[in-house]
């Protein structure tokens, strides 16, 4: 047995090696965010109530992955099946139990954004701050995958949202990504960007500096180009056409990709350097778009939304020494919106799994292509004002509804519109109707000052007996 | 030190007697099912559930060793009194239980290695598109040993003062508890909305820091998800290996205490 000096001396041992238990402990909760579940501070008293018990043991056990895996695969099925509600709270636990899982952060924000639908398949446009708050925290999550930087600023800002200044604000942060891993080389031109995120080529097994000049590149030159910084987009290309060229000679088993990209880019590149010489002198007069816009009710929330607009292209120009003329051109779209009058969408939502969705608010979003200079779109809203959950509840007494053409957006005006009114409107006009206010309709966040896009706007607002009346009335 | 180690290579000797390899044969036998499960899913989900579950079976299993070896290594010799002889022997009571732990930790060692390395074939074999070998696993394989290594001071430490039944439920619901660090981390700090007292953050400030963290342990998801980048990975498993040496540390020394004034 031992003596009592030595019984004390072990007590104080005990008590002196907690010291550095405590030390090493709040060395490791910090480095240990990167293992573990995400966002508990925020989440963990929903998620823990909602994910049943046997979930709950099997993630604290080591099972973690295969949890959210599994429960990611009954998800997909839930989509295909058509249960978009159950998809919400499987994405929020999921992503929670695996935050590395990035397929679900680009899946789930993809769903959010596109495919809860109406009857007719416009997309739950109340779902899109979810997506925001899903992606950023993807992002956060996963600090050094390009893709889903990518995802928030093509998907979701450029083709969703139109907002082209938030869009080049995320590609630049993908392109700003840098890897800090011990084990891989930092950058050797950090100011660049695009050169910091390295990956060990199949073939020569040597790390090649890597930000994916396809999907990071070319789109950031297309959001440039959108935002009508056509000198920022030309230096993207060319960077993207060096990028391309190393990387066929770095990067050998990317090389046929390369060599795709490399074409695309020099095609764009030349394409844009033509553009920016001769748009100059095609919009110098200003265009009038003309537009003019109504909504007719053909029945109790049943609508045609249509319209004319001078949409000429480059109407007059000289080819091979002769004067040819051309137009009206079709392929341009009108966008239009109905929503309740006095409904301001958030930027983002709280995304846990009791969603506050405004399940209250209606809002619609489509857009009609223009034909011979005349636009009409059917709209049926009546289908999906019914049951428990609508998607369009008509519970508001006023309702906005807005027409726009928007000649940024490569989806609403075509490129041989483009030539004659320019890259952000800058050779239309439009004697009633022209908006210069910097704010795309649905973009959630605005104006884009930067970006100087000018727009064909016209408001009409309803009321709730407007949209519920019987009988054929039109409003203009 | 000669003395620990005859102890330690007698306590291996006994638990191999003791057909504890068995349990090898067993997630033998769910690994190769488990290569076979998940192939009609994606093959990203298939890759994920498949690792997952792999490393989480090792894990499991190492468990379920760890706790049933540890709480019956004191017990065992205590019940057939074995005990008398040895310590009638120059053997300080000490030596005695540092070497039962000692062979008890090598007999885990063993185990946990040959299912990772099993594991690790086993994916190169059938998951693998390439057939490439995966030492990576082997990170998560080391990491879960010196989980175990912690799991089984901790119930060395009970089998000293409890029955082997009651060493049971203590071990396992301490390593669920332990298993929670991010939610007791979480409980630790100010609410989102402030209704969180002072004293329930204390509690569970205390928790935190003074419950082996076992969660500190679990690395598989970089191994899960190889392109996620993991800042100072050699680092964060230094650290940890040094949080279960020392805290593995504290659990014999208060074993040797309380061991010390028992009547046995």
């Amino acid at each position: 047995m031992m003596n009592q000096s030595k019984r004390t001396l072990g007590i104080l041992a005990v008590l002196l090696l907690y010291i550095p238990i405590v030390f090493l402990q709040s060395v490791i909760d910090p480095m240990r965010k990167q293992f573990e579940l995400a966002n508990t501070a925020g989440t963990i008293n929903t998620v823990g109530r909602a994910l049943p018990i046997e979930f709950t043991l099997g993630a604290a056990t080591g099972f973690r992955e295969a949890i959210a895996g599994l429960l990611w695969v009954r998800t997909d099925k839930f989509f295909h099946e058509g249960n978009y509600d159950a998809i919400v709270p499987m994405v929020r636990i999921i992503t929670w139990l695996d935050p590395q899982n990035v397929d679900v952060y680009q899946t789930g924000a993809w769903h959010l954004d596109y495919n809860f639908t109406d009857a007719e398949q416009r997309s739950d446009r109340r779902y899109l701050p979810l997506s925001v708050t899903l992606l950023e925290e993807g992002i956060a999550n996963n600090p050094t995958t390009t893709k889903l930087y990518a995802d928030l600023a093509f998907t979701h800002y450029f083709r969703k949202m139109c907002n082209y200044e938030k869009s080049i604000e995320w590609y630049r942060k993908a392109s700003a990504v840098r890897v800090i891993d011990p084990k891989q080389p930092l950058s050797v031109d950090p100011d660049t960007g695009l050169r910091d995120h390295y990956v060990v080529d199949a073939i020569t097994h040597k790390p090649t500096p890597y930000a994916d000049p396809t999907i990071v590149g070319h789109g950031l030159a297309h959001a440039l180009t959108a935002a009508g910084d056509i000198d920022g987009a030309i230096k993207q290309w060319q960077f993207c056409i060096s990028e391309h060229k190393r990387l066929m000679v770095e990067s050998p088993s990317t090389a046929a990709q390369d060599s795709s990209g490399l074409h695309v880019s020099e095609k764009n590149l030349n394409e844009t350097l033509m553009r920016k010489q001769f748009r100059v002198l095609d919009t110098k007069t200003p265009e009038d778009i003309d537009l003019h816009a109504w909504l007719v009710r053909t029945a109790p929330m049943k609508f045609r939304f249509e319209g004319t607009a001078n949409f000429v292209g480059a109407k007059k120009f000289t080819l091979e020494g002769h004067q040819v003329t051309w137009g009206p051109v079709d392929g341009a779209r009108i966008n239009f919106r109905l929503e309740d009058a006095d409904y301001e969408q958030p930027q983002s939502l709280p995304f846990d799994l009791s969603v506050k969705l405004p399940k209250h608010v209606t809002m619609m979003q489509d857009s009609g292509a223009v034909s011979n200079g005349h636009f009409t779109r059917r709209v049926n809203m009546f289908d999906d004002s019914l049951g428990d959950n609508p998607m369009y509840p008509f519970r508001a007494k006023r309702y906005k509804v807005t027409f726009w053409f928007n000649p940024a957006d490569p989806a609403s005006c075509p490129p041989n519109l483009q030539d004659r009114i320019g890259w952000v409107g800058e050779g239309m006009t439009d004697k009633n109707h022209l908006d210069v206010s910097g704010i795309v309709p649905g973009a959630l966040e605005g104006p884009q000052e930067k970006s100087r896009v000018r727009l064909v706007t016209k408001v009409i607002y309803l009321t709730r007996d407007d949209i519920m009346g019987t009988g054929e009335k039109k409003f203009e | 030190m000669s003395t620990i180690l005859t102890l330690a290579s007698g306590t291996f000797g006994e638990a191999m007697r003791r057909k504890i390899l068995n349990v090898f044969l067993f997630v033998a036998i769910a690994m190769i099912v488990l290569f076979f499960a998940f192939a009609s899913f994606s093959v990203t989900s298939d890759m994920i559930i498949t690792m997952s579950t792999g490393l989480g079976i090792i894990s499991l299993a190492g468990v379920f060793i760890s706790v049933i070896l540890g709480i019956n290594l004191i017990p065992n010799e205590i019940e057939k009194r074995t005990i008398y002889t040895i310590l009638s022997k120059p053997v300080k009571r000490h030596e005695f239980l540092i070497g039962k732990f000692l062979g008890g930790l090598a007999t885990v060692f063993v185990n946990i290695f040959l299912m990772g390395a099993l594991f690790v074939i086993g994916v190169a074999l059938f998951k693998d598109p390439h057939h490439h070998i995966r030492l990576d696993i082997l990170e998560g394989v080391l990491m879960i040993f010196f989980q175990m290594m912690l799991v089984n001071a901790l119930a060395v430490m009970f089998s000293v003062f409890t029955s082997p039944f009651v060493n049971f439920f203590l071990t396992f619901a301490i390593y669920i508890l332990g298993s929670m660090s991010a939610i007791t981390e979480s409980l630790g700090q100010a609410s989102a909305n402030g209704k969180r007292s002072a004293g329930v953050q204390i509690i569970f400030k205390a928790v935190h820091f003074l419950v082996p963290n076992f969660a500190n342990f679990n690395v598989q998801n970089p191994i899960i998800h190889p392109e996620v980048v993991i800042q100072s990975m050699s680092k964060y498993m230094a650290t940890n290996i040094l949080y279960a040496i020392i805290y593995s540390t504290i659990m014999l020394l208060i074993a040797i205490l309380v061991f010390d004034r028992r009547e046995v």
